[in-house]
């Protein structure tokens, strides 16, 4: 018989366990530590509210007193900078804000982005993104050179890269689009000014196809009208998909397409078209509406029906319209 | 004769040394790889992705489904909670499955309700619905009345009326962090709609002061079987959940709180409404059916959302909530028990089904065996002692050094618990663990088992009475 | 045909009582009121009483037209009028009364406007100040305005500003905006709250001070939405004016906030000049 290894056993357990006592000893200093570095981080921000408020919203001069002495501070600043960041929208207080984090947050930041571990570096990168630290472009773009970076990473180094060199960015980074997920296309290209977004919107003939569709839905999102004709154009395609972007960014825009747009998403064999079709009838003028509320009041898709009841039902189609053609449908 | 009891005694020894050994290095492989995982996104500021995904959007819109049994205590609080979540669309719809207390009339009063008219698309067949009404302070407010049909009954009619294509399901009694919505989407809305479910972490809210559906200050209970769910908590979402997580693996997410793709829930057929845990069984459903489609899609549990639930406060509740619970799992892996070893749905048939099958299914019979082992050679002496003294030592290190590790791998890098008197007192009552609750709820689990295992033989019988049913309505 | 709407002249004692009833009113609801002292100086008197007629026919039913000691002289007090509307009043007397139309005959009046809103004002010293101004005004063809100043400042009044923000460091930032924000006859009384239950608990919402609440939607217990339904479900609920601050963007929450209540929206992240200058023209609208 097989003699059982108790002894190795117990020695495995006693040491595990205290093991996990000494861990548990460590991690109430480091509670206690914490508790404390709090202490000093509320009261930098008591000490000093007014101070910053007179530096950001009233005069620019920053007082020798505001500047950190220690991490805890630090911590301080920066819960400070990114609650009026995320808040409060001026060119004026951004600037000084920039100002003030490349002065003092710009080493703490190189620091987090060279020796930090995942979550670190990615709060660096947001921060430096939302106080404006271009005094860290450099390493950014270093850093965006790189292959090894996490899909996390990638993204925020291009909304750093984008903020901090607009002019090139579309020529360098146009391939690099397709690399990301569509929700964080969409915001890239959203947080894009107009002038670089019109660049990107001009050669979408040439990209690929996830990232046509996210264009055509920031173009909607942008509420900006003034690119609906490249959207008309865009319709001929033969994708599916794009098609039905499209009609959403015009239901998007509240603009109507030219009428050989409208008249093809209401034929068209794709239910989400047809839908996006009827959510547009409400721009038409009541009696083309109603002539083309008929072609899609027995729709078999019911969204599509509920959508042109509801369009009906409204009250103040009433007295545009002659009330027999509106009363059959609504049956 | 006596040889035949020794050689016997040997190796029913051996089969739980052995069976003990394999759950221990599952549980260590899945704790290493928590451990990970927990790392590398411990020091990351959440905050950052909350205000990014917030925006209307990029954030894809959610129906909250709360489906309310006898909640007439909970309920209200359970909404204030979820109206005051950070996100920028949601819709949400609680379903009364014909209750007998107050619960619908609670609604009622206290949000100003009244009948209204909601669009749906009952796909799924239900119980007949008796009632719509809408709050008249927040628009996006329901309350459906339904005939009792069961939670799974519930959750198909609100499928059915959900005009999102994401529903959230929460229980009745449970409460919502502001952030936790938006946390638990997160991997869907990453993603592009690849994760088709997810489900959040779920805590335990006795104990801890809740008011207006907040909770608003985190105390440890003192009943220290109240406590030793928390550490069970901890210790199955954290150690088990995240390490499935990581490969696609996912058996289990809480119904308590998770959400789902409204498309594929209904592909799957919707909600099972007679098995006992209708929550489990979507989610093999799913895997199954991701499988069986070759569809490219994930499961996934996220550690940071957190929902908080009532947790039973008598010994006779958590009894009958665990046999629920076991014949819940039995009865899901049972249904699909064709997945078993078969490699034809890929890792999940390979390993998570036979892991479920394994240590979580029949792992209470064997090591309740291995208690009563222990006992018996205690009786017997002799060369027995040694075996139980060796087992001993495993179950100690199987319940005590793993929950120990949980609570400090939660306490390390979430951080709930801030007091370092309420961690102290976590620890010290992990290390009684195998003594007095582990066993107890081993006989609970044991007692779901052979439950669902007779509820299973009558399965057939069932069907039969229902199918003679249905004709003599059709004649 | 007998014209009906022929509102009555008062005078005497009576008058003074309508007065101080009005005037105690001013105070109540913020509402400027002015007095019209309309003076004719030809011989005879014969353009104030053709005014008289046109008066009885356009005064609004809560106004009021009183005589005084000297026949040449009418009033008027107008309610809920400052010193622009009494002008516009006057114009349009001046355009409805037959006598002025034809600019041969020349016929001339004067008036002068004094604003009430001082508890100490009383009716004699009013009439007092603008016989005063229109000793001092020169005589053209139509109706001529010259304004009375009664020497006393608008009296202070407690606004209540809640600021409910469950951002700490924001709502300092906010509060520290409003410590800066002075405007002549308001005085700003602010509470910081982080929830929408704590409000209501304090009891800072129970008593008639005009009360701004600067709120964001989301707040942990008891949210924007609530506590708006809450406010305008009270019997007094007039006096809040609320703003409320958002992250949402969605056109439908808008539409629906304004619907149940909301005065003012703001979307986060908002200019702070930007929030400035809709506080103040809010508190404007405090005193009218």
């Amino acid at each position: 018989m097989m003699q059982l290894p108790i002894e190795w056993l117990l020695v495995i357990v006693v040491g595990l366990l205290i093991a996990l006592l000494v861990m548990t000893v460590y991690m109430m200093i480091g509670r206690a530590r914490e508790n404390r570095r709090q202490v000093v981080t509320t009261a930098y921000l008591e000490r000093n509210q007014e101070d910053w408020y007179d530096y950001l919203c009233v005069d620019g001069i920053p007082r020798e007193e505001l500047i950190p002495k220690n991490t805890a501070e630090l911590k301080a600043l920066e819960e400070l900078f990114r609650s009026l960041v995320h808040n409060i929208k001026s060119e004026e207080i951004d600037k000084r804000i920039s100002a003030f984090a490349n002065r003092c947050l710009g080493n703490f930041y190189r620091d987090a982005l060279r020796k930090g571990n995942w979550g670190e570096r990615v709060n660096a990168l947001s921060r430096i993104r939302d106080f404006g630290i271009d005094s860290l472009a450099k390493e950014c773009r270093e850093m965006l050179a790189r292959k090894t970076v996490s899909k996390e990473e990638f993204f925020l180094l291009l909304l750093i890269d984008m903020k901090f060199n607009p002019e090139t960015f579309s020529e360098r980074h146009i391939g690099n689009l397709d690399k990301l997920s569509s929700k964080d296309t969409k915001e890239l290209l959203f947080s894009m000014s107009d002038l670089l977004f019109d660049q990107i919107v001009e050669t979408i003939d040439h990209l690929p196809a996830r990232t046509q569709y996210a264009v055509v839905d920031v173009i909607g999102m942008k509420l900006n009208a003034s690119r609906s004709d490249k959207l008309e154009q865009l319709f001929s395609s033969s994708d599916n998909e794009l098609r039905i972007r499209i009609l959403r960014a015009f239901n998007l825009l509240e603009r109507l397409p030219a009428d050989e747009v409208l008249i093809a998403a209401i034929e068209s064999d794709r239910w989400q078209e047809r839908l996006q079709a009827a959510r547009l009838f409400h721009l038409l003028p009541a009696h083309s509406a109603v002539e083309y509320s008929k072609i899609l009041a027995d729709d078999e898709h019911y969204l599509i029906r509920e959508e042109i009841r509801r369009y009906l039902a409204q009250p103040a189609f009433e007295v545009q319209v002659d009330n027999e053609a509106v009363s059959s449908l609504r049956e | 004769m006596m040889p035949f009891i020794e050689t016997a005694m040997q190796v029913f020894a051996y089969l739980i040394i052995g069976y003990m050994a394999i759950v221990i290095i599952s549980y260590s492989i899945m704790f290493v790889l928590s451990f990970q995982t927990l790392r590398k996104e411990r020091s990351l500021d959440r905050r950052e992705m909350d205000s990014r995904f917030v925006d209307a959007f990029y954030s894809k819109p959610v129906t909250i489904l709360v489906p309310a049994y006898n909640e007439e205590s909970g309920v209200v609080a359970t909404i204030h909670s979820l109206l005051n979540l950070d996100y920028p669309q949601t819709e949400l719809i609680i379903i009364d499955d014909g209750s007998k207390d107050g619960t619908a009339a609670a609604v009622i009063k206290q949000f100003d309700m009244t009948v209204s008219e909601k669009s749906g698309n009952p796909t799924l067949s239900t119980k007949p619905i008796l009632g719509i009404y809408r709050s008249n302070v927040h628009p996006n407010l329901w309350l459906i009345k339904k005939e009792n049909g069961g939670k799974g009954d519930a959750l198909n009619v609100g499928i059915n009326y959900a005009r999102y294509s994401y529903f959230c399901t929460i229980d009745g009694d449970s409460i919502l962090d502001g952030n936790s919505l938006l946390r638990v989407m997160k991997p869907v809305i990453a993603s592009d709609g690849k994760v088709i479910a997810a489900g959040g972490n779920v805590r335990i809210v006795n104990g801890l002061d809740v008011e207006y559906g907040t909770v608003s200050e985190m105390k440890l209970s003192g009943r220290p079987f109240v406590v030793m769910q928390i550490v069970e908590y901890l210790r199955a979402f954290l150690m088990g959940r995240i390490a499935l997580s990581k490969y696609n693996l996912v058996l289990i997410i809480s119904g308590a709180f998770s959400v789902f793709s409204k498309k594929h829930v209904i592909q799957a057929g919707g909600y099972n409404v007679t098995t006992i845990g209708e929550d489990m069984e979507m989610v093999v459903k799913l895997q199954r059916m991701l499988k069986e489609n070759k569809l490219d899609g994930r499961i996934e549990f996220v550690a940071d959302p957190v929902c908080w639930t009532e947790a039973p406060q008598t010994l006779s509740v958590l009894r009958k909530q665990r046999r629920r619970w076991h014949q819940g799992l039995l009865e899901s892996l049972w249904a699909h028990r064709k997945m078993t070893f078969n490699p034809k749905y890929g890792a999940v048939g390979m390993i998570s089904v036979p892991y479920f099958w394994i240590v979580e299914c029949l792992g209470p019979l064997i090591e309740l065996a291995g208690y009563m082992y222990i006992i018996a050679a205690f009786f017997v002496g002799g060369i027995y002692y040694e075996y139980s003294v060796f087992l001993i030592l495993l179950f100690v290190l199987y319940g005590t050094v793993f929950s120990m590790g949980a609570v400090l791998l939660e306490s390390w890098s979430l951080g709930t618990y801030p007091k370092i008197s309420a961690l102290f007192r976590m620890m010290l009552l992990t290390l009684t663990e195998v003594i007095w609750y582990r066993p107890l709820t081993l006989i609970w689990r044991v007692e779901g088992l052979f439950r669902s295992m007779l509820r299973i033989s009558s399965w057939g019988e069932m069907e039969r009475v229902g199918a003679t049913d249905s004709k003599g309505a059709v004649k | 045909m007998v014209n009906t709407k022929v509102s009555e002249v008062l005078d005497g004692s009576f008058l003074t009582y309508t007065f101080n009833l009005l005037r105690a009113n001013v105070l109540r609801e913020r509402k400027t009121m002015s007095l019209l002292l309309l003076q004719d100086n030809t011989e005879n008197a014969s353009v104030i009483q053709k005014v008289a007629v046109t008066l009885q026919q356009i005064l609004r039913e809560k106004d009021v037209l009183f005589k005084t000691e000297h026949t040449n002289e009418i009033g008027i007090l107008l309610p809920h009028s400052g010193r622009e509307e009494s002008t516009g009043f006057l114009r349009r007397l001046q355009d409805s009364c037959e006598c002025f139309l034809d600019p041969s005959q020349d016929r001339c009046l004067l008036a002068s406007i004094i604003e009430v809103f001082h508890p100490e004002l009383t009716l004699s010293n009013a009439l007092m100040m603008c016989r005063d101004s229109l000793s001092k005004a020169s005589e053209t063809s139509g109706i001529q305005a010259v304004y009375a100043d009664s020497g006393f400042e608008r009296p202070v009044t407690m606004v209540k500003v809640s600021l409910l923000e469950a951002d700490r460091l924001f709502r300092g930032f906010l509060v520290m905006a409003f410590e800066r924000i002075h405007l002549p006859g308001i005085d700003l009384q602010i509470r910081e709250f982080d929830d929408g239950l704590a409000l209501f608990q304090s009891g800072w919402v129970n008593s008639w001070h005009p009360h701004l609440v600067v709120m964001s939607d989301v707040l942990p217990k008891k949210n924007g939405l609530d506590v708006l339904h809450e406010l305008r479900a009270m019997p007094n609920e007039e006096k809040f004016t609320v703003l409320m601050m958002t992250r949402r963007n969605s056109e439908e929450d808008m539409i629906y906030a304004y619907e149940s209540g909301t005065d003012a929206y703001l979307v986060k992240p908002f200019n702070l000049r930007l929030f400035e200058a809709q506080v103040k023209r809010m508190l404007a609208g405090i005193w009218s």
